[in-house]
């Protein structure tokens, strides 16, 4: 073959073939979102409807959102085909479910592709009722720290945001208070956010774990007073409310620093998705995160537009991770607090 | 109003067809539909999904009638007397009480919607894990009335079907019962329910068939539809107390969250029973088995609104997924929402006026055709049948392959119970309540101290206790009178 033939037959090669290599891997196609929750009206629900919306119109394709819960979620992220149409979008729990042992090691975020964050939850609280004789965590310390016979039954889940929420503020009670004060918590397994409101007004829990938003209308005035509810401890800074007991903002630490806790959402992939792809979801996440109406969108529900790229996301998630870690290892197991 | 109206129309009828295929229910239709309504303003959405949930509770009772296959597990009492009745060649008169009934039940629960929500919603929240778990175990009890002449058997398929609930994962401490380690993944939130359902009713039943020889349609011998006692309202003469105690019943199970519309449906068939003139003639096709069971069911559905609109807590697994449409639009239900959205709320109760009229209007006048299936050979309309069950197994958990196994392995369970006597009906019940109940207890002990006096010491709790006993002691004569009429010679 001669040198012009070759060229010529390169330049051919690269002319017709050029146009697959960098044809976008979306574009057109079904894409199965599946996420972590059955609830339909729980945040992470409500972020990956969210972003579903963005990403179809920036991937062009043609994305569902699949309820499914967490089990089959990370069932089906082992175990589909890693070529990008099927994902999950879920928060902490991903890596909270391993350390807390409630799912194998098969589910760490080692086996998983990690994808870009899409967007934060800084909602995450407890509540009590209105007349109890404490306004938040800190004061209700002090109120347990007055009599070794007070006890406060905390209704969290277990292997979840709720369960972590219950353990620092546990090592921190046992790092200010002493072991006592702290064993003076009470655990009781919560359920869903109406299972938990249904155990506060049984007087079944004290304090019950949920989202600043679905508790938001039950603290406002005009509730009758069985139903009523105050926020005592909130994880994170709510945009535009200064007047709520924010962990940090309240004392409250973790590995010695004021905690500010938001539930991250992750896109997850299958182990072994190609980089094209996870790079094409940067892409169109980046879109999203430019996107004024997203942001609307989010801030309407109390969530934040926070994104991070797959690699900065991937950083991110396992110093969270770690950080969680190095706390467990001086909490106690929850159930032995029953 | 006409966008309105026309998306209620389009609701009910997809709701409908959802209803009508085994394996599908009213909650995956709302869920399937919910993401779309975001691009409505809320009261249009509302009128689409209403209409799909009130069209899925209705369309279950076409294939329990038709074919013995409850399509959603609130009409699991439908098929006790609808499909004796379709055999009997009334397919059409059964199915067209069933949606009369249906009709009913929803516009009285829409009443009771309307006028009683803030003063029922206080009462529910009086009903503790205490009360919950004694209302499931009084509508255990229909176990102890659709045992009849073999009490022993019944009682023992039930609890093996509530020893089959407990099979998975326990939320309490997040371990694993029952479970072989081959199948941690498969069986982590235990045996799906209509997989289970449709197994043993409609796969047991095609084995059934299969061994006997298929017959060439699924009437009795001789029967002809044309032959066949014809509809009328006149049916309903002397049920109006069983239409509406079942449809209060139902109303009332459906304020009370988290406890389903299959319990609903038990409890008041259970009732119709007790109170009837003919109990003999219940499950061989009497018309107020069927009027109980569906005026009760579709009773749920303004019952199960009443804690979502003035508690913000769903009372049944299809209103928790409404809750969404209301999230989507950015709105909250609860304490505030009546009083704060009153518009809204007016169009909720006009939305479900609707719905229940465009369902009785769509379901009612092209009935005939669809009873017609009854004629379709058997060697024809088993397969379509068999593959709607496998498609409905698999959507039960969006692809769930061992669904699927399940539904055919339930399907050997069934044909192999009897074959040596032992009733499906009962274990079915078993394997439904048997997770409430076993919930419920959990959460009423632990709330008061490991201490069981608590279920005999609040007023409520001793009133179902009584129930209890009053409905069991006449189960247990019926049973013994039934015994010795046999022993004499005397059938029913």
């Amino acid at each position: 073959m001669s040198k012009r033939r070759l060229i010529a037959s390169v330049l051919l090669f690269v002319f017709c073939f050029a146009p697959i290599a960098n044809a976008a891997v979306y574009d057109g196609q079904r894409v199965r979102i599946v996420i972590g929750s059955t609830a339909v009206s729980g945040d992470s629900y409500m972020v990956a409807d969210i972003v579903n919306r963005y990403l179809q119109k920036y991937l062009n394709c043609n994305s569902k959102d699949d309820p499914v819960g967490a089990n089959e979620a990370f069932a089906t992220i082992r175990t589909a085909a890693p070529d990008g149409m099927t994902f999950m979008i879920f928060h902490d729990m991903t890596y909270l479910g391993v350390l807390f042992g409630s799912y194998g090691e098969e589910y760490d975020l080692e086996n998983m592709v990690i994808g870009p964050r899409v967007g934060q939850n800084p909602g995450s609280c407890f509540a009590g009722k209105t007349n109890a004789p404490y306004k938040d965590m800190k004061e209700m310390a002090e109120w347990l720290k007055a009599d070794p016979k007070r006890t406060v039954r905390l209704s969290v889940e277990l292997g979840s945001v709720s369960n972590l929420g219950f353990v620092i503020y546990y090592v921190w009670l046992k790092n200010t208070y002493g072991e006592d004060v702290a064993n003076q918590m009470r655990f009781v397994l919560g359920g869903s956010t109406d299972t938990k409101l249904q155990q506060l007004w049984d007087n079944n829990a004290d304090v019950i774990f949920g989202d600043y938003s679905s508790f938001l209308q039950y603290t406002k005035e005009g509730v009758d007073e069985q139903l009523a509810l105050r926020y005592v401890g909130i994880m994170d800074r709510i945009p535009g409310r200064t007047d709520l007991p924010v962990y940090g903002d309240m004392g409250i630490t973790m590995d010695g620093k004021p905690l500010y806790f938001s539930k991250d959402f992750l896109i997850y992939l299958p182990k072994g998705t190609p980089d094209n792809v996870v790079a094409e979801l940067d892409e169109a996440v980046a879109k999203m995160q430019a996107d004024p109406q997203f942001q609307e969108d989010m801030s309407k529900m109390t969530y934040a537009g926070n994104t991070l790229s797959s690699k900065e996301a991937k950083e991110f998630i396992y110093a969270k991770r770690d950080a969680i870690k190095k706390v467990l290892a001086e909490a106690p197991n929850i159930e032995d607090l029953e | 109003m006409l966008l309105n109206l026309g998306l209620a129309l389009l609701g009910t009828a997809i709701g409908i067809i959802f209803g009508a295929i085994p394996g599908m229910t009213a909650t995956m239709a709302v869920a399937v539909f919910l993401p779309m309504t975001y691009a409505f303003q809320l009261v249009p959405a509302l009128y689409l999904l209403l209409g799909l949930y009130v069209g899925g509770i209705s369309g279950g009772l076409i294939p329990a009638i038709l074919i013995n296959v409850p399509g959603t597990p609130s009409s699991v009492c439908t098929g006790f007397d609808g499909y004796p009745m379709a055999r009997r060649g009334e397919s059409e008169r059964a199915l067209k009480i069933g949606i009369t009934a249906s009709f009913f039940g929803g516009i009285i629960s829409l009443i009771v919607l309307a006028l009683l929500t803030p003063p029922l919603a206080k009462m529910a929240i009086k009903f503790s894990a205490i009360e919950k778990f004694l209302i499931i175990l009084f509508a255990m009890t229909v176990i102890a009335a659709l045992s009849k002449g073999s009490m022993t058997k019944g009682v023992f398929s039930g609890f093996l079907g509530v020893l089959l609930s407990l099979v998975g994962e326990l939320s309490m401490n997040n371990r694993m019962r029952m479970v072989p380690d081959f199948l941690r993944n498969e069986l982590r939130s235990g045996f799906q329910l209509l997989p289970l359902l449709i197994g043993l009713f409609a796969i047991a039943q095609m084995f059934q068939e299969a061994e006997k020889g298929m017959q060439s349609n699924n009437l009795d011998e001789g029967v002809t539809v044309e032959g066949a006692k014809k509809f009328s309202f006149s049916d309903f003469k002397g049920q109006w107390v069983n239409v509406i105690r079942s449809s209060l019943f139902g109303t009332f199970m459906g304020i009370l969250p988290g406890v389903g519309g299959s319990a609903a449906s038990l409890i008041a068939y259970s009732q119709a029973k007790s109170f009837s003139k003919h109990p003999e003639l219940m499950g061989k096709g009497a018309p107020e088995g069927l009027i109980a069971s569906e005026s009760s069911n579709n009773g749920l559905t303004g019952g199960a609104l009443v804690p979502l609109l003035s508690l913000g807590i769903p009372g049944d697994a299809t209103t928790a997924v409404l809750i969404g449409a209301f999230l989507l639009q950015g709105i909250q239900v609860g304490p505030l929402f009546i009083s704060q959205n009153p518009d809204i709320w007016n169009q909720i109760l006009w939305a479900l006026l609707a719905c229940n009229i465009l369902m009785f209007v769509v379901m009612f006048f092209p009935i005939k055709l669809i009873s017609q299936v009854v004629k379709v050979r058997s060697a024809r309309m088993y397969p379509v049948i068999l593959l709607m069950c496998i498609v409905g197994a698999y959507a039960t958990r969006s692809g769930v392959m061992f669904d699927v196994w399940c539904l055919l392995i339930f399907g050997i369970v069934g044909f192999v119970m009897n074959k040596i006597g032992l009733p499906t009906a009962p274990f079915l019940i078993g394997f439904i309540l048997g997770g409430d109940l076993e919930k419920y207890f959990i959460e009423a002990v632990k709330g008061n101290n490991y201490d069981l006096a608590v279920f005999f010491q609040r007023p409520i709790a001793l009133v179902i206790w009584a129930l209890i006993a009053i409905f069991l002691g006449y189960s247990i004569y019926d049973n013994m009178k039934g015994g010795a009429l046999e022993k004499m010679g005397v059938k029913d």
